[in-house]
């Protein structure tokens, strides 16, 4: 049985990340906006991350170990020590940016932890995407 | 502007290699290949010894300090 290639492992690794930060962006976003920490159903991010993680496992599993450690490269390594650190500052940058919107009494706290969580997490996902789509750091 | 100068897309194309089979002699994917040749990507000192070795010359042939660099 031929084994998944590392490029088409990238791919859908890629495609799985991405596809996850925009989900959980868009519930940041969206529970926000409508004031509410669900916004729509929690299952969804919830099954993009596990269904993301999945794939992955699946996909490096098909792709077998030469190929697995290929798409895990040292520009992989550096691009998601990158996005980790972008995501490290932004998720510090949270807790005075709500504590500021939660003392003035802009937001509540349910919608500001439902907010914070999937921000967070949007924040790696989404600029480890562009990173590694765009190829380097 | 990068820290390190490299010859590597002039080696490769003189042993008539693509980026590919190059990335696949020294297990890395073809995009870090391009991210070197680029000078957008820097590698470690090991992929660097295994992209001299896999060309069959100096790590000091295919990767150089910018002449802007001072001395000792």
């Amino acid at each position: 049985m031929p084994r998944m290639s590392a490029t088409l492992l990238s791919r859908i690794r890629l495609i799985a990340l991405a596809a996850t930060g925009l989900v959980c962006l868009a519930y940041g976003v969206s529970a926000m906006i409508l004031g509410r920490p669900d916004p729509f159903p929690s299952w969804i991010p919830v099954a993009f991350g596990g269904g993301s993680a999945l794939l992955i496992f699946l996909s490096a599993f098909a792709a077998g170990n030469r190929n697995a450690e290929i798409a895990t490269d040292e520009l992989y390594f550096a691009e998601s020590h990158r996005a980790q650190i972008f995501g490290f500052w932004v998720a510090l940058m949270m807790y005075p940016v709500f504590g500021v919107a939660l003392g003035s009494g802009w937001i509540a706290y349910p919608v500001a932890f439902a907010a914070m969580g999937t921000l967070s997490a949007a924040a790696f996902l989404l600029s480890f995407s562009i990173l590694n789509a765009r190829g380097g750091v | 502007m990068s820290d390190l100068d490299n010859a590597l897309k002039v080696l490769r194309t003189e042993r008539g290699l693509t980026q590919a089979a190059l990335a696949d002699s020294v297990g890395v994917s073809r995009k870090t290949i391009n991210t070197i040749e680029n000078q957008v990507f820097i590698p470690s000192t090991v992929l660097a010894l295994k992209l001299a070795h896999a060309l069959g010359v100096s790590v000091h042939d295919v990767f150089q300090l910018p002449d802007r660099t001072p001395g000792p």
